[in-house]
């Protein structure tokens, strides 16, 4: 008989003792089943498709909304207004959006990229990679303000590290540069409308505010392309001396926020 | 000597030492040397406690980053509780940048209960006070690092575990005699683990609860157990032998089991609560981290060494969470089932689901079979023989061997030399990579090793269960038949 050896058990004991057997062995039983069910389930397990699908990443805090494309070069990542006008585009499309790694110019859009997200925290990480180095972009965003940090990681020994990120709108309609980064305008209109000339009137004021980590680029600020329509570009440059190995080391961050006009 | 029957008890007193010393003082440093010093000895202790502090300067490399930035982060803040809760945010915040640059999906930082956080906040407040502040750096995944801790820092955060250490000798001592604990304090692999992290301050809740279940004090053990917890997570799973136990020895067997696991709950609820996200997402880390290191899973590893497989590193990382999660439910069900059915006692099921849970995990470090190791020195005490004995040695010396090769041994010292001004990071990180050319082939004896291991755990939980009961009981033909 069952639990008959045990000394001084009462009949109402070894019914608990039963009991406890009969649910660690309903549990069991339960867990085979979900164990085969799990194994077959491989496409689950394996988790392959994690972001497979997702070609865009879209963080909102109800008053600026960012658009990061996982793949292309623009939108890296896109700040807009919740009423859609586009405030600044970091584009990695754009001829100016360089990298120079001991002097051997790298064009972003070139670069191997990887990126994840954090909705909770409204965070978009992406990794640009080379061979023996990677370019960190980290955008975080916080009410109408948003923060890019750009870091650096050496796999081997770099001297030298030069990152020129353009700033991209279809048409500024007035930029003015400063030491510490620049205040732009913004038409909420059409790219046809400002270029009819339909539209000519600023809706917003953007301000991008560059802190680099080490010392300052001569220029931190420089305007890019300039058309008969407003300024198209508008570059930002960071330097980096000898950055250890194995680390995420900051280059610098912006701050983007905006104020309607 | 007053007479009273705590100083009577004490084998050597020394008479002068309390004499100015107020008479309830005096009891009580008494009451002390009898339960540690009486029992052990006190040339023993104290030879302990100093061959520890001469290796607390030694550090493990990319954990002494974690107990450097985790004190640098909280030494910061005044406010013990933002302070603690700056690791889990930073933790996070890393993760999403090892997953963004295609490193990981988690980045391995604070990945552990908030209570050595608690314990170590005044320390990384009066070292930020006195010293200045501490600067975190932050390696990337995969990269040899070590944090340059100051000697003094380094014995200073180690004095907990240190002290856990003697106070587990003491249990030992009282569980398994003085021979036990005596052995336990000059155990290479037991001095390892208490110069490499803070395992040890979960052992005297652990083993506390478990002896508190073994008196039937069931709210205490709870509590106990909820607390050791409340350090690393694994004591939590002591529960489930002290619910068991409560079911077949208390009178009010669902009262009991009520308040043990009630008291647990409470006791891990009241420390985690105020940083309950960062436990969640440490939590998440550990559900969803690639296994390895000494579990059955080390095999991914060697796969990589035959050229056929080598390209298995993307299918491990896939596929090795998901399979653990099955592997560690299963072995710990499995093992909770069949030790109900043999009756084993409190001590031995405990062993049993230690066993189990290094057998099923998906990731054993070399630090994990600590309280596997306590808990069969003291079920060899208790009831020896050679099968326990081979058991207790696979126990810390396969652990240690694999520690030594795998860290490897030299990176101890690394930390300490950098502090001192004798190596430059960069110099360390060049010899680490003329370490990895060699490190791929002993890929394969790292398994080996690891296999080892697991068979061990395996061969122990088969002969618990196969062994001594509680009491002269049915063999399991019967039983099943029985059941059914």
């Amino acid at each position: 008989m069952l639990f008959d050896a045990w000394p001084g058990a009462k009949p109402t004991q070894l019914k608990a003792v039963r009991m406890v057997l009969l649910g660690l062995s309903v549990a069991l039983i339960g867990w085979l089943g979900y164990a085969i069910g799990r194994g077959q389930s491989l496409a689950q397990i394996a988790r392959l498709y994690r972001d497979e699908t997702v070609n865009q990443y879209t963080i909102d805090t109800g008053q600026l909304v960012a658009q990061f494309a996982r793949a292309s070069g623009d939108l890296k990542p896109l700040l807009s207004t919740t009423d859609g006008v586009s405030l600044v585009d970091y584009s990695d499309w754009d001829y100016t959006s360089v990298v120079i790694v001991d002097g051997v110019r790298y064009e972003l859009v070139r670069l191997v990229p990887s990126s994840s997200v954090d909705y909770g925290n409204k965070r978009i990480v992406e990794g640009l990679r080379s061979t023996d180095w990677q370019l960190s972009r980290e955008i975080t965003l916080s009410g109408n303000q948003a923060t890019i940090k750009f870091g650096f990681l050496a796999d081997k020994p770099v001297h030298d590290v030069r990152l020129t990120m353009a700033h991209v709108d279809w048409y500024y309609l007035s930029v003015s540069p400063s030491a510490t980064g620049f205040v732009a305008t913004v038409p909420h209109a059409s790219r046809t409308e400002v270029e009819t000339g339909e539209i000519r009137t600023p809706a917003y004021q953007v301000t991008v505010t560059a802190k680099p980590a080490g010392s300052p680029a001569p220029d931190v600020v420089t305007i890019g392309l300039n058309t008969p329509y407003g300024i198209e570009t508008v570059d930002t440059q960071f330097h980096l001396a000898n950055p250890p190995v194995g680390r995420v080391v900051s280059l610098g961050e912006e701050i983007v926020s905006y104020r309607k006009l | 000597m007053d007479g009273s029957p705590i100083s009577s008890v004490v084998a050597a007193p020394n008479p002068w030492a309390w004499r100015l010393a107020p008479a309830r003082l005096r009891l009580l440093l008494e009451a002390g040397s009898a339960a540690l010093g009486g029992s052990i000895g006190w040339s023993a202790l104290l030879g302990a406690i100093a061959l520890r502090i001469l290796l607390s300067p030694l550090q493990h490399t990319w954990d002494s980053q974690t107990w450097w930035n985790a004190l640098a982060q909280m030494g910061a803040d005044p406010n013990p509780l933002t302070a603690i809760a700056h690791p889990y945010q930073s933790m996070r915040a890393m993760s999403d940048l090892a997953a963004g640059l295609g490193r990981e999906l988690y980045y391995e930082y604070w990945a552990y209960p908030p209570g050595m956080l608690m314990l170590w906040w005044p320390l990384a407040r009066l070292w930020t006070l006195a010293a200045g502040p501490m600067i975190p750096h932050f390696a990337i995944p995969d990269t040899f690092t070590a944090a340059p801790f100051p000697p003094l820092l380094s014995f200073l955060m180690k004095v907990p575990a240190i002290a856990a250490d003697v106070i587990t000798a003491g249990l030992l001592a009282r569980l398994a005699g003085r021979t036990t604990a005596r052995w336990y304090l000059f155990n290479p692999y037991v001095l390892l683990v208490c110069l490499w992290t803070f395992d040890p301050v979960m052992m005297p809740l652990l083993l506390g609860g478990l002896l508190a279940a073994e008196r039937g004090r069931w709210t205490l053990s709870g509590m106990l157990l909820g607390l050791g917890g409340a350090v690393k997570f694994v004591p939590l799973l002591f529960l489930a032998p002290v619910c068991l136990w409560a079911m077949r020895r208390s009178r009010t067997r669902w009262r009991s089991a009520v308040f043990a696991a009630g008291g647990g709950a409470v006791a891990f609820a009241v420390v985690c609560l105020p940083w309950w996200n960062g436990v969640q997402f440490a939590l998440a880390f550990q559900a969803g981290r690639a296994g390895g290191s000494m579990s059955w899973q080390s095999i991914w590893n060697a796969l990589g060494w035959w050229q056929p497989l080598a390209d298995f590193r993307t299918v491990h990382l896939s596929l090795s969470a998901g399979i653990g999660d099955l592997t560690l439910s299963g072995a710990l069900l499995v093992t909770l089932w069949l030790t109900w059915l043999r009756q084993l006692d409190l001590w031995d099921m405990s062993l049993a689901l230690m066993l189990a849970y290094l057998a099923g995990s998906k990731l054993v470090n070399e630090v994990y079979p600590l309280p596997a190791l306590a808990l069969a020195a003291i079920c060899l005490a208790r009831g020896a023989s050679p099968a326990r004995q081979r058991l207790v040695l696979a126990l810390w010396v396969t652990p240690l061997v694999f520690a030594l090769i795998n860290v490897p041994f030299w990176g101890f010292v690394v930390s300490p030399a950098e502090a001192l001004g004798l190596v430059s990071a960069n110099g360390a990180w060049t010899y680490y990579q003329g370490y990895a050319q060699t490190y791929q082939y002993l890929s394969p004896a790292l398994a080996g090793i690891g296999v080892t291991f697991q068979g061990a755990c395996v061969y122990g939980i088969v002969h618990l269960v196969r062994g001594r009961r509680t009491e002269a009981g049915t063999r399991l033909g019967p039983v099943l038949a029985h059941a059914v």
